[in-house]
């Protein structure tokens, strides 16, 4: 007989026995809720004055346009390309704009990288254009402010800087836009102690530190999981959080279609259960202590085909039978570990096919290293004046809170979040629907971010922003296109001119030019060290994970997202504490109960859930998660 | 005996207020019923005159009507076509022609006090030349046909199958202010498109389909 497969804890109990029906038995009245005539009374107070509610007429209004656009025809919606401003990741979209008005982001078929995809978040991200706690003008000290005074402000402090050489600093989440970053650069030219901080809040850092010891450059390489035959995640979620879920869930799609030429097997080794573990052939469960341990003894395997572990022997005899089409990938955060990671794929000779450093991946470019030498500058009261642009350290990056340390603190947000409620000076920032601009998510592929609808409010972009403090006012447009004149179409060396090019550029979405070959450098990094190794303790591991539909929180004001039911819990809205049935047994918790969760000397109140890690039969012997983990979620605004 | 006449009293209430309301009763409607709304406009403009009199062809103003879910309120400047050159009812302007041969000099411009609204709203001065002194400003029409957002509907299925306007909008070109003619609601639509299936429209066999999702999806 066909094994019964279950989806929950509750139906595997019901199939075990009739058991915790889902409806109640229980009468109403014992409930603790309102007596019949109660009932009754409320019921009809509610009907008669939802039917004299219904009376009132609401007078609905039609303001057609002064002068029709040819061929502008009300109610039939036209299709732009752009970019998603979600995540990094850049992917591209299809923008419905219907009577002037953006009203549905789809993924934009064509678009090399993410090839039709656009997650939730980007999906979602269409709300935060309409989103009425919106910054909706530069706002100085907390009071509203015009952008001639806001502008004033922030030249003088600039200047002030630029006479006595104090320190400038920007600090950004990742920067994909080619034209943002020769802005950037042109700005702080002008300072004589000026540097950039690249941040993420869901980082990378330690992948392009590996790389810069193995290979000698700091790179994010781009991942092919559309070449590779056997794929081996290490804690990474590559389909639902991990750098660009689009587009790897895309490879991923073509790497394992049923009814196509090959089938690639894919372990992935973790200590919760992600939507990446789920669709695993073969799934091992670790404590994040054991990563380390666990990569080590890959890499040795690897070179040696032996492993005292009999499933570490199996998954690298899998790697070794496939070189070349195979992939492995880790999410640690952890230098020594990823350093290892690079050098199993390099045996394996994975640089080249499955993973490309000559076309780059420009998705996450954090520096964990660079942030934390600038949270001590902050905390010693070093920096004069601290720009914060599309990044919200205060809640996402560790000891963020120094940034109010600065001497002046100007945030480019588009809402009032925690660092913005800490600036001296916000600049209201457009939302990626209103502003011209560029991003280059992999090397070698540039799209056109297209505004489809004019700012509705008094907002500006980044590259406005930065042009006007470099005292070269500009609009983005004319920023943008001056640079893709310059510098990417020579590159694409198209035979169009350029005004041709450009309109190519927008219609499709993105273009595409050999970005130049990149030097390798051999495997060997400059130190070996140990990879760092979490210490054992009695209590509980705790694993903080990213959602899926809200990522590190930045989206969390968005009700769609909150709404979002996760794929693997299928929780909504709210923080929890997910435990593995045997830890819970052991605990005498059930799922509602709220549990402490104390951790590097802070404490969440937090709701338990019971999650177990695994349905899959090769995992069958081991139900649960493991006894000493502990999943904590920090969602949203805990 | 109080008990008497309060209970006379009560009876004799309950009639009149029964009297009264059977009067208004084809006057009552249902909550989001609006069968006979008939708003003011910021214009008065009216449809006898253009769609009856002048017999203009409801398309050539509501053209999206043929390509577009919705009619639509034309663009001013659709209204410039005819009103660049007649800025005041047929009566004004030739009293005013009559009245400059009589004085001997070139009839000046008769603006009627309607048509001045439409010229503001476009920022035109006397000569009907852009001013860039005032601000354009589009002109609010209150909509008079409104249906819940849980509905769509789509005018192109219609016009191209060649129902009438007239026949859910009814006789609007005998309406000097436009008013709401059909009830509007789900059994009206769902009788029509059971007829129409069964009879055709204009001779020609129709699907027109009834299903649920036709309209709500
Ligand atoms: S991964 Fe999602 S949020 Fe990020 S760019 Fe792509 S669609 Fe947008």
């Amino acid at each position: 007989m066909a094994e019964k497969l279950w989806r929950s804890l509750e139906e595997l109990r019901s199939l075990s026995g009739p058991d915790a029906a889902e409806f109640t038995e229980t009468p109403l009245e014992t409930a603790g809720g309102p007596d019949r005539r109660g009932f009754l009374k409320a019921v009809g107070f509610t009907f008669g004055a939802s039917m004299l509610a219904g009376c009132s007429r609401t007078v609905p209004r039609i303001e057609p346009n002064l002068v029709q656009p040819e061929g502008f025809i009300p109610g039939r919606p036209v299709y732009y390309t752009s970019v998603c401003g979600g995540c990094g990741a850049a992917c591209g979209t299809l923008v419905k704009v219907r009577d002037g008005r953006p009203i549905k982001l789809e993924g934009n078929p064509e678009h090399p990288a993410s090839r039709g995809g656009l997650c939730a978040v980007g999906q979602a991200s269409i709300l935060g254009l309409y989103d009425s706690q919106r910054v909706a003008q530069p706002l100085i000290e907390g009071k509203a402010a015009g952008w001639e005074q806001a502008d004033a402000l922030i030249r003088s402090r600039l200047d002030e800087a630029r006479k006595n050489g104090g320190a400038v600093r920007l600090l950004t989440a990742s920067v994909n836009s080619p034209t943002e970053s020769v802005w950037i650069r042109r700005f702080l030219e002008g300072f004589r102690n000026a540097r950039h901080v690249e941040y993420d809040a869901l980082s990378s850092s330690a992948i392009l530190d590996a790389h810069e010891q193995t290979h000698g450059a700091r790179i994010l390489p781009r991942y092919r999981f559309d070449k590779a035959d056997v794929i081996v995640s290490i804690d990474a979620d590559f389909l639902g959080t991990w750098i660009s879920p689009v587009e790897f869930a895309r490879g991923y799609a073509d790497s394992r279609n049923p009814q196509g030429s090959r089938y690639a097997w894919h372990a992935q080794v973790e200590p919760r259960m992600s939507l990446s573990g789920t669709k695993a052939d073969q799934r091992v469960v670790l404590g994040p202590g054991e990563i380390a341990d666990f990569v080590t003894d890959l890499a040795g395997a690897v070179r040696t085909g032996n492993s005292s572990r009999a499933v570490v022997t199996a998954i690298a005899g899998r790697l070794r039978e496939a070189r070349g089409r195979s992939l492995v990938v880790c999410g640690s955060q952890d230098t020594a570990t990823q350093v290892l990671v690079n050098q199993i794929n390099e045996a394996l000779g994975n640089y080249g096919p499955t993973i490309e450093t000559d076309h780059a991946s420009r998705q996450r470019r954090g520096d964990d290293r660079a942030l934390e030498s600038l949270i001590e500058e902050l905390r010693g009261g070093h920096v004069d004046v601290l720009i914060v642009a599309g990044a919200n350290p205060a809640f996402d990056a560790p000891g963020g809170d120094a940034v109010a340390k600065a001497k002046f603190l100007a945030v480019h947000a588009e809402r009032m979040d925690e660092t913005a409620s800490k600036a001296n000076l916000i600049c209201a920032a457009s939302h990626t629907l209103e502003s011209w601009g560029d991003a280059e998510p992999v090397e070698g592929t540039a799209s056109i971010v297209q505004p489809c609808i004019r700012p509705l409010f008094q907002t500006r972009t980044l590259l406005e922003a930065l042009a006007g403090w470099s005292g070269k006012p500009a609009a983005a447009l004319d920023l943008v296109r001056d640079q893709w004149q310059k510098e990417i179409y020579p590159k694409a060396k198209p035979n169009l001119p350029f005004d041709r090019f450009w309109e190519k550029a927008l219609q499709d979405g993105f273009v595409q030019y050999e970005p130049g070959a990149r030097m390798r450098a051999a495997a060997k990094p400059r130190e070996q060290k140990e990879p760092a190794r979490i210490p054992r303790s009695e209590g509980f591991d705790v694993v903080l994970y990213a959602k899926t539909a809200l990522f590190a929180g930045r989206h969390a004001y968005n009700p769609w997202l909150q709404e979002v039911p996760d794929p693997i819990s299928k929780v909504a809205w709210d923080n929890y504490a997910c435990l593995g049935p045997q830890a819970a047994a052991k605990l005498g918790v059930k799922t509602g109960d709220y549990v402490r969760v104390e951790c590097g000397g802070q404490t969440l109140d937090l709701p338990a859930l019971i999650q177990v890690g695994s349905t899959r039969r090769n995992c069958r012997d081991r139900p649960g998660l493991r006894q000493q983990t502990l999943d904590a979620l920090r969602q949203g605004r805990a | 005996m109080n008990t008497r006449i309060a209970t006379i009293v009560l009876a004799i209430g309950l009639g009149v207020s029964f009297v009264l309301l059977a009067a208004r009763i084809g006057k009552l409607h249902l909550p989001g019923n609006q069968q006979g709304y008939a708003p003011a406009q910021p214009i008065a403009y009216s449809h006898l005159l253009h769609a009856g009199d002048m017999q203009i062809p409801c398309l050539y103003c509501h053209y999206p009507a043929q390509s577009s879910r919705h009619a639509g309120v034309p663009p001013a400047n659709l209204c410039m076509n005819c009103h660049r050159e007649v800025t005041a009812s047929l009566g004004a302007m030739h009293a005013e022609d009559e009245l400059a041969a009589k004085e001997n000099r070139k009839p000046r411009r008769v603006v009627s006090s309607e048509l001045k609204k439409l010229y503001d709203a476009l920022a035109l001065d006397a000569n009907l030349q852009p001013d860039p002194g005032k601000e354009a400003r589009p002109i609010a029409w209150n909509r008079v046909h409104t249906l819940p957002s849980f509905v769509y509907f789509d005018h192109r299925a219609h016009i191209t199958v060649g129902v009438a306007c007239q026949q859910c909008h009814g006789p609007v070109e005998t309406m000097v202010r436009v008013r709401q003619f059909s009830d509007l609601s789900m059994g009206w639509c769902v009788n029509c498109h059971r007829q129409a299936t069964a009879q055709g429209v204009g001779g020609r066999q129709v699907n027109a389909p009834v299903t649920c999702s036709t309209c709500h999806f």
